[in-house]
């Protein structure tokens, strides 16, 4: 199969997101907002369906920045509801996310009843579908990776100060406000970027396995960002692989289950310094 | 010379209730100032206004005669310890190298001296074999001296430490009180979260002591008469027992 330029495209289209989610995933998860990517992941759907009803197929761009504005927002949203109301986080995390969901699941349903809705295949975001990756859209993903990476590394410094004491980074000027913005956009774009391989509900496990799993076995973000880039790639194309021999297989959650199992066999071996994270 | 803080009329709190009323006091530069008063009475919310990580109701705040957005590169911050989670994947050294960050580097490569700066620091405080040990590694201690490692890395003109003495033992603790006499002869400004009042007149040479409000500020002479200790503490503390016992004797030896 690895001969197959159809199969060859699939491999690194997800390979580039692998990359693109761990990078993110590490300080998402360092900042306990694993949950973030989930409001994100479902949020997206109903700005995805008005991007393709607005363009009646489906244009990479349009998909994307439908889903990136209404990602972004609701993410937004749960955390002006947390900070001003008397709601928990998982509760406010809870109403956005469903919301958005249940709007984005009856855009889709009217969207297929359309006439040039069918083919498009807009229910492979629910579960994902990396075969269906091109040629064009792994272009388009490694324009974003570099994006992502290059923007991960100019502020590297400022979102590790942030995540470790934003009293800190606050006390010496630093503007928190933005770069806290800044990591968000970041993690939609993956989000964004990754649902069509993955699907709605389970991207968001891209983006924080790959960062739990190098947690329990390093001491040091240079090491979790390696070894998260390391799971991730092996998620990514156990789950490529897996689905290309058995085409039924949907790819998010085989990629999901991978993952599953890299975290048992890591937690066995994980280090006794980082206990907490058990 | 400009005070090291002037402060007039603050009011602050949270979520538009207040925690400290009307406090007016100054500081001077180069002195090594304590703030005194028991749990609750609102020591940390003083030190954020300060740095302005909460804004005040009212009154004004002036830092080194500026508003303290202007001199932030002068100011060093220690918060209390356990505000941050200590399980977090950095360094000893990474932690210390934060001494230097500012807003016109953190996007930015760092330079040699910002190195140099943050290795002294951490030898100051005996801890530059542990440098490259992930910080959940270190006792409370030497957690502690961690975060004095990032203040003193900043090389600043003022230093505002929320009890940097707290869990401490008696070595980190003379270790620290060496590093604050350094501090006085380097003619820099120490302004200091203190619980200890058995130690406190030992340490400090200035003092503010709040509860809720102001009830003294100045000098170390003027600052020992209990009274001012029994409005801070509202009585009912052994240790004021003891000097209010102690003064008394002295009373009774006196008239003898
Ligand atoms: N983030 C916050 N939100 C709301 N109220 C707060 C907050 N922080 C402190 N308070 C309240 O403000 C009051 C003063 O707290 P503060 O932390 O300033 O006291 P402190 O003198 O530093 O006490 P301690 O000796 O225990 O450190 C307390 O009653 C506390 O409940
Ligand atoms: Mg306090």
């Amino acid at each position: 199969m690895f001969q197959e330029p159809n199969f060859l495209w699939v491999f690194a289209g997800s390979a580039l997101l692998a990359i693109s989610a761990s990078r993110v995933g590490v300080f998402v998860f360092l900042q306990n907002k694993s949950l973030s990517g989930d409001v994100i992941s479902h949020s997206l759907l109903p700005g995805m369906v008005i991007g393709y009803l607005l363009s009646g197929e489906k244009n990479f761009w349009l998909l994307f920045m439908g889903g990136f504005i209404t990602g972004y927002f609701a993410q937004i949203l749960t955390e002006k509801i947390i900070k001003i109301s008397f709601l928990k986080a998982d509760v406010a995390m809870a109403v956005v996310l469903t919301m958005f969901y249940g709007l984005g699941v009856v855009l889709l349903t009217v969207a297929e009843k359309l006439p040039y809705g069918n083919q498009a295949g807009l229910s492979a975001f629910l579960l994902g579908k990396a075969a269906a990756l091109t040629n064009l859209d792994v272009g388009m993903y490694a324009v974003l990776t570099a994006l992502i990476l290059a923007f991960v590394k100019w502020s590297e410094k400022a979102l590790i100060t942030v995540s470790f004491d934003s009293t800190y980074a606050k006390a010496i000027g630093l503007p928190v406000g933005r770069i806290n913005t800044l990591l968000t956009s970041l993690l939609t774009g993956a989000v964004v970027m990754g649902v069509q391989a993955v699907g709605v509900v389970l991207i968001s496990a891209l983006i924080i396995l790959p960062a739990l799993g190098s947690r329990l076995i390093s001491a040091s973000i240079r090491q979790m960002t390696s070894y998260a880039m390391a799971i991730s790639l092996l998620m990514s194309a156990g789950g490529t692989v897996i689905s290309y021999i058995y085409p039924k297989m949907p790819t998010g959650p085989i990629i999901v289950v991978v993952g599953g199992m890299l975290l048992i066999v890591l937690y066995l071996f994980r280090k006794k310094t980082n206990e907490k994270y058990e | 010379m400009n005070d090291a803080l002037n402060i007039t009329n603050l009011t602050a709190g949270y979520l538009g209730r207040p925690v400290i009323f009307d406090l007016c006091f100054t500081v001077p530069q180069g002195v090594i100032c304590g703030v005194i008063g028991p749990n609750g009475s609102g020591k940390s919310t003083l030190l954020k206004s300060i740095m302005g990580l909460i804004h005040p109701m009212q009154g004004t705040i002036q830092v080194l005669g500026h508003s303290i957005d202007q001199v932030r590169s002068k100011i060093a911050y220690v918060p209390q310890r356990e505000s941050v989670d200590w399980n977090f994947p950095v360094s000893v050294y990474d932690v210390a190298l934060m001494g230097r960050y500012a807003p016109d580097n953190i996007f930015k490569r760092l330079k040699n001296s910002d190195k140099e700066a943050t290795l002294k620091a951490l030898e100051k405080v005996h801890l530059l074999e542990y440098k490259d040990k992930p910080i959940g590694q270190l006792s409370g201690g030497q957690q502690q001296r961690v975060f004095i490692a990032r203040a003193l890395a900043r090389e600043a003109e003022l230093y505002i430490m929320d009890e940097p003495f707290a869990g401490v033992d008696s070595v980190t603790e003379s270790a620290i009180l060496k590093l604050l006499k350094e501090m006085k002869q380097e003619k820099k400004t120490v302004v200091i979260v203190h619980h200890d009042l058995q130690t406190a007149f030992d340490y400090f040479d200035y003092f503010v002591m709040i509860n809720r409000k102001l009830i003294f500020s100045g000098q170390k002479k003027e600052a020992l008469q209990p009274q001012y200790l029994f409005e801070t503490y509202g009585g009912g503390l052994p240790a004021l027992d003891r000097i209010r016992t102690a003064g008394n004797a002295r009373e009774e030896i006196a008239k003898s």
